[in-house]
């Protein structure tokens, strides 16, 4: 379900709040959906579990994930518009970054940088 | 707070001419796993003995459990459980007789978990202790650690000869040990790749200083490598704040930085009419560059 | 040539001791030299045998040691022409010892303007070679230490009857001479066609045999246990029994046979003296793993190590009692006087070397010298064919002494003992691969 790196330079549980927070967004995880315990994904993983708690908990703060007794984790049932608009353009900043550099290391032009991202938005309308 | 399992303060031990450790002080607390990093020689065994009252300090001193560590008494040496990194068992014994001799001196030895370990790791008990590979002697020195649950165990270089599957194997038995969250662990191991996966702390050992201890996460997040690119040629000497190595060519620059703080990007973009762009590092290209 | 210099080079240097001994040699021979030199007496032959003393003599055992060290490990077996560059550092080593004994002999003659006696340095030759091999066996695997017991046991014998000793001194030199270069031979050939050489074992352990098929569930107390890692010696063995029956058995032998080697004389002293230590040594490197295992501070895990120290030495008095009965019966008919000397020497010569070897940790300068100072007294003044009872007495008294002061040295080092560097020694190798 989810793509854990240790190697990587960002902790993972930083790896996990992303990650659960774009599929959250994106409506792979709908609202109610049960998330693996954090025993189950430390083992399946194999890295320490107070990592992946630290991960739930994170999302639980923000209001994405909520807490149930004796089982685990589930979606939070969505609110439209829960963050602010600048708060959301913030978590797309390093994604936009990586794409307008690649883009200047490949010479392609501004226009044609949004009329790309235009296109893709249509496709993902559809 | 919970109460710190063990403390040290201002540890230095110094064998003739040479110092091992200066002035090493630092704790552990219930329910951590603590990874200690270090180049060969640094000081990670005389550090991880020394905690222990196998070594007396020349300077300062260490409490486990609340008593001093050279004279603890039965009650805090049997919470502790050890696994040196120089092989302590003797060739002629076999794997069950060693077993037998280290659980005569716990009373909480626990047959179950070790005859459970002993089948899923598959450790050789029948045969003689110099006839095993060096694999299934530590997989065996490891289970004479650990069979009585102790409430603070110090591994030095536990992995060092396993395989990859004994490898997880192993981790997945630390992180069963840390659910207990009064219990902590303390390893030390070259391989990086394993203290990512399992500390929550981690202590870089460099020429016998505690050179970074903190958690493992902040320690990401806290030494970034900067790729600066600016649209006039950079100045040779270019001073970046908290940069531990600086390579300049051209327009473009890399920067290793410690202490990193998010906004420092754009503050610094502006100073340099530049891009600059973030690359956080793993464990083991931190490690290289804090020694660099 | 160069690594054969090199190897050679070690022989003479592996242990920092023969290092010590070596700058003392040349410090007191180039002195002696300058003496003699200003009193116009060729005081240098002293000085070059004080030298010679201090150097060869100790080489002669240390390279049977580094010479196994460096045959065993398998990687230096793929080293271009490893094997015949040993023997080449071994041939050079012998000629180096003979060359030097022959210019102390030429030098010594030239005073008495006496032709250069070749006879002593093929006993020289046929002595170091004997040495070597026996402690280069011995290193390998401890249980040769029988074969020195034989040996000697065996030229008592000879020497016991006037007919064997007469035969002995009859043999020609050239005799002594073949047979060491025979030997050497033999050992050549073995040496580089032989698959696997055996490592080093600097000490005996208990044979793998003590161990096997021993079944520990619900045998072992915490005592029990505790006893078993400090002497690496199952519990409850009933081998000790056979052993202490075997080793009265062979000393019977040795009495009957060795009647130059009275009760009193240094052979028992000095035997007892350095067996414990060895022994005592092995149990004090393994206190380590006493640490966490028992309660308290540092004085407590002396105190247990102390314990099992003086068990081991127990039983070595068990087994002196023997030879004393033996010493005091018909078949030696001794006076009980020097029985009872001959008893407490050798006690006494035990206690030294167990607290020796107590306080040796590690050990350091003033040990070494303490231990050559009291081998010194026992062989000066307790050489056969009878020792006064007065030396007995005297050499006792510093036997006791030193033991006393040894201990009260360990109790001090004990305090701080650091177990970063004590450890157990490294194993025997009296076990095959699987």
């Amino acid at each position: 379900m989810f793509v854990v790196n240790p190697q990587s330079g960002t902790p993972i549980y930083r790896q996990l709040v992303e990650q659960i927070t774009r599929l959250i967004a994106g409506g792979q995880l709908a609202a109610g959906t049960e998330l693996p315990s954090v025993r189950d994904l430390a083992e399946l993983h194999t890295v320490n579990p107070m990592t992946i708690s630290k991960a739930y908990a994170l999302l639980e703060a923000e209001g994405l994930l909520e807490r149930q007794r004796g089982k685990p984790m589930r979606v939070a049932a969505r609110r439209r518009n829960q963050a602010p608009l600048t708060q959301r353009l913030q978590q797309l900043e390093p994604a936009v970054r990586d794409v307008v550099l690649a883009a200047r290391q490949l010479e392609v032009g501004k226009k044609e940088l949004v009329a790309l991202l235009g296109d893709e938005w249509e496709k993902n309308d559809g | 707070m919970a109460e710190p399992l063990v403390v040290a303060r201002n540890v230095t031990k110094v064998f003739g001419a040479t110092a091992a450790l200066t002035d090493v002080s630092a704790e552990v607390f219930p329910g951590d796993i603590i990874g200690v990093l270090g180049k060969n020689g640094a000081g990670k065994t005389t550090l991880l003995e020394t905690l222990l009252g196998f070594s007396p300090p020349s300077r300062g001193n260490v409490v486990v459990f609340g008593e001093d560590a050279l004279q603890m008494s039965a009650s805090a040496k049997s919470r502790i459980g050890f696994l040196p990194q120089l092989d302590e068992m003797f060739a002629m014994l076999n794997g069950k007789q060693h077993l037998a001799i280290v659980a005569a001196f716990h009373s909480g030895w626990d047959r179950a978990l070790v005859d459970r370990l002993v089948a899923e790791w598959g450790v050789p008990l029948t045969r003689r202790v110099d006839s095993l590979s060096v694999g299934e002697r530590q997989k065996l020195a490891v289970l004479c650690a650990l069979g009585h649950h102790p409430d603070l165990l110090v591994l030095d270089e536990p992995v060092a000869s396993l395989d990859p599957i004994a490898r997880r194997q192993f981790l997945q038995q630390l992180f069963t040990i840390a659910e207990n969250d009064k219990r902590a662990v303390l390893f030390s191991s070259h391989i990086v790749s394993d203290l990512e996966r399992a500390a929550n702390k981690v202590w870089i050992v460099k020429d016998g200083r505690l050179h970074w201890q903190g958690e493992l996460d902040a320690l990401k997040e806290s030494v970034v490598r900067l790729h600066i690119h600016a649209r006039a040629p950079l100045p040779a000497d270019l001073a970046v704040p908290n940069a531990l190595a600086t390579r300049v060519t051209g327009n473009s620059a890399t920067a290793t930085v410690v202490q990193w703080e998010p906004a420092a990007a754009d503050t610094l973009a502006k100073q340099l009419d530049s891009t600059v762009n973030v690359e956080a590092l793993g464990l083991e290209d931190i490690f290289l560059e804090l020694h660099r | 040539m160069n690594a054969a210099l090199r190897v050679l080079w070690t022989f003479f240097t592996a242990l920092p001791l023969q290092r010590w001994l070596g700058v003392i040699g040349a410090v007191l021979g180039g002195l002696l030299a300058i003496l003699g030199v200003v009193l116009q007496q060729p005081l240098w032959t002293l000085g070059f045998l004080v030298l010679l003393i201090l150097t060869a003599f100790p080489a002669l055992f240390s390279s049977a040691a580094v010479f196994r060290a460096l045959s065993a490990p398998r990687a230096n077996q793929l080293l271009p022409h490893f094997r015949a560059r040993m023997l080449v550092a071994i041939a050079l080593f012998l000629a180096a010892l003979v060359a030097s004994f022959a210019l102390l002999l030429f030098a010594l003659s030239s005073l008495g303007d006496r032709a250069l006696p070749l006879e002593p340095l093929a006993y020289a030759f046929a002595f170091a070679t004997a040495t070597f091999m026996l402690m280069f066996l011995q290193f390998g695997d401890w249980r040769w230490i029988w074969l020195w017991f034989g040996t000697t046991v065996g030229v008592s014998l000879l020497l016991a009857f006037p007919a064997t000793r007469l035969a002995l001194a009859a043999t020609p030199t050239w005799a002594w001479l073949v047979t060491a270069i025979a030997a050497w031979i033999a050992f050549a050939i073995w040496y580089v066609r032989a698959r696997r050489i055996a490592p080093l074992a600097l000490v005996p352990q208990p044979h793998a045999r003590a161990w096997s098929g021993v079944d520990l569930d619900g045998l072992l107390t915490r005592e029990s246990a505790l006893r078993a890692l400090v002497t690496a010696r199952p519990p409850r063995s009933g081998k000790r029994v056979a052993q202490a029956v075997i080793g009265i058995g062979l000393a019977t032998a040795a009495i009957v046979v060795s009647v130059p080697f009275p009760f009193t004389s240094f052979v028992w002293p000095f035997a007892t003296m350095v067996i414990l230590w060895s022994k005592a040594t092995s149990i004090v490197h393994r206190s380590r793993l006493l640490w966490l295992r028992m309660p308290g501070a540092r004085p407590a895990v002396r105190r247990e190590i102390e314990r099992a120290l003086l068990r081991n030495l127990g039983g070595a008095l068990l087994l002196l009692l023997g030879v004393a009965a033996l010493y005091a019966s018909p078949l030696a008919a001794v006076p009980p006087r020097e029985v009872l000397a001959g008893f407490a020497l050798a006690a006494c010569a035990g206690l030294f070397g167990t607290y020796a070897a107590l306080a040796a940790i590690p050990g350091n300068v003033v040990h070494l010298v303490t231990f050559a100072l009291l081998i010194l007294a026992q062989f000066a003044l307790l050489a056969p064919p009878s020792p006064s009872l007065t030396n007995a007495v005297i050499v006792t008294a510093i036997e006791l002494i030193g033991a006393i002061a040894f201990r009260a040295f360990a109790i001090a080092r004990w305090r701080r003992v650091d177990w970063l560097r004590l450890r157990p020694l490294p194993q025997s190798n009296m076990f095959r691969d699987a």
